[in-house]
């Protein structure tokens, strides 16, 4: 039963490496980034989806993995926690603006991917880099996610998941909402 | 003209043996699967999906890459939904789902798929129960709890948890002085209860247990008494040092049996891994025998020891049987599966 105990807390201490992160290293170089995005019927999802598969064809070093959360709250929420936190978030305009002041010091602004019901959808990135990744490693993949994001090869790709991907800087939108954007932003 | 002829006799007998076709290794040559998960990253779940998953692309002829999309919600339903009903079925997607969806499926009302259709293509690990009360009680073995005065009393988070259908079955089909209080808000709240002395008891993933309250084990303030599941794990011993019963074993007719199949079978299921209906024969077969090499994998079973994996595989045709078969519990047994539970 010790044996058990022994290997089972082994067990936990590795998988809190991967809770604490929410990124981990799967090969040598490569970097996982959790993007939070909205429900299955959301434009959030399918652009997730599409940025996802971009990831994976068009990056170097990076994968983007989709998580269908609640939506704009759920993400701002997930971004700026302590623990088992997400990477990126995809949100609306007008939900980044009921961000509070602390969550947006957590923050910072990536990029404009377009528009869904009139209103401008933006990506954010979580400012802190995760537990055993450098700062500079974090930084250029978060480089290297806007490479990816504004590539047109890349584009036509994520148009297949979401028909409205139209990216541009999100400057004024961010600057409304009271985001500092991200040194990489487009 | 006899030798052409059985040359191209053997070719096709050749082809006909060969697991993987010419098409199937054409069709993955750059495609990317898709691992849907029902639960948010960081936990067992992903740590399971992403180590078999790296390996298993690596089994499909054309070398597939792959990615994980996330899919939490209500105990693992919203994915489960979205896979039988919306994922695409050219065999690129794959998810690992709730090992509790066979039971909803006969226990609960308005659900949206039929595990009977989705497609398994194996199983990596169990996920085994365990009931452990605590030391001041004086109850060493499960022999203990059922002479015991005093009753034993479980945390519980919901009467849908397994931390609720253990106790409820060993107090409404073992006859065992057992109380449940639900409505903790999870595992860290019952085991806090439990410290604090509100609750004598809880039943939870052998993981969990080691995982969030492996300091009361090697204290010896909790006490195993039985395990739940349909195979008994051997290295799980009660506080006499003897191996912990399965509930199962303890069924006094085939009735009970049946029933008790039912509410342990999540633990038997586990760690799986499926397809969506509709996908091609070929390519689940393909999947399948793909699935059985990860798990022979010595790259795989290196990952899985550093990561302190439990790695206990079945064969695609096993879960999708043991599946099938709990699906197919009788409806009398179900009622009363139900009405053991409290449920309508």
């Amino acid at each position: 039963m010790l044996k058990t105990i022994t290997k089972f807390a082994s067990s936990c201490l590795i998988l809190g490496f991967v809770i604490a992160s929410g990124m981990s290293n799967s090969a040598a170089n490569e970097l996982e980034l959790v993007v939070g995005t909205g429900g299955t019927s959301s434009a959030a999802f399918s652009a997730g989806n599409g940025m996802s598969i971009a990831s994976v064809i068009h990056g170097k070093g990076i994968k983007i993995y989709n998580y269908g959360t609640k939506g704009d709250k759920d993400n701002i929420k997930r971004l700026t926690k302590k623990k088992r936190a997400i990477n990126l978030a995809i949100v609306s305009a007008k939900g980044l603006a009921k961000a509070n002041d602390k969550q947006k010091k957590g923050m910072s602004g990536l990029i404009a991917l377009g528009k869904a019901k009139g209103d401008t959808i933006l990506l954010i990135v979580r400012n802190k880099a995760p537990k055993g990744v450098s700062k500079d490693k974090y930084s250029l993949a978060i480089s290297e996610v806007v490479r990816v994001l504004k590539d047109t090869k890349a584009g036509e790709v994520i148009k297949n998941e979401w028909r409205d991907w139209s990216v541009s800087s999100g400057e004024s939108a961010f600057k409304a909402a009271g985001v500092k954007r991200h040194k990489a932003a487009l | 003209m006899r030798s052409i002829k059985g040359w191209v006799m053997l070719a096709s007998i050749a082809a006909a043996l060969s697991p993987i076709s010419v098409n199937a290794s054409d069709f993955y040559k750059d495609k990317i699967v898709t691992a849907i998960l029902g639960a948010g990253p960081g936990g067992g779940y992903d740590l399971y999906a992403r180590t078999v998953m790296k390996h298993l692309v690596n089994h499909i002829p054309g070398k597939p890459q792959f990615i994980m999309q996330f899919m939490p919600g209500a105990g693992g339903q919203k994915a489960a939904q979205y896979f039988y009903n919306v994922a695409s079925k050219d065999g690129t997607k794959v998810a690992k789902l709730s090992n509790m969806l066979p039971a909803f499926q006969v226990l609960r009302s308005g659900v949206k798929y039929d595990v009977r259709e989705l497609n398994y293509i194996g199983r990596a690990a169990s996920m085994q129960y365990v009931t452990m009360v605590w030391h001041t009680t004086g109850v060493k073995s499960l022999e203990d709890a059922q002479k015991a005065k005093q009753p034993i009393i479980f945390g519980s988070s919901g009467k849908s948890q397994s931390n609720y259908i253990v106790p409820a079955v060993m107090a409404n089909l073992l006859g065992l002085n057992v109380k449940v209080i639900a409505g903790y808000t999870g595992t860290a709240a019952i085991n806090k209860a439990l410290e604090q002395g509100e609750v004598t008891g809880r039943a939870g993933a052998w993981s969990s247990w080691i995982s969030r309250a492996g300091r009361l084990i090697k204290e010896k303030k909790v006490v195993a008494i039985a395990q739940s599941g349909l195979e008994k794990a051997t290295d799980i011993k009660n506080g006499y040092g003897e191996q912990t019963p399965l509930l199962l074993d303890l069924a006094k007719n085939d009735d009970e049996r049946a029933i008790l199949r039912l509410l342990a079978a999540d633990a038997a299921i586990g760690r799986n891994f499926s397809t969506p209906p509709g996908t091609s024969s070929s390519r689940i077969k393909l999947l399948c025998r793909a699935f059985d090499a990860t798990m022979k994998d010595k790259a795989f079973l290196e990952e899985a020891k550093k990561r302190k994996l439990i790695v206990e595989p079945k064969t695609c045709e096993w879960l999708q049987e043991t599946a099938t078969a709990i699906v197919n519990t009788p409806a009398p047994l179900v009622q009363k599966a139900k009405a053991l539970l409290g449920w309508k």
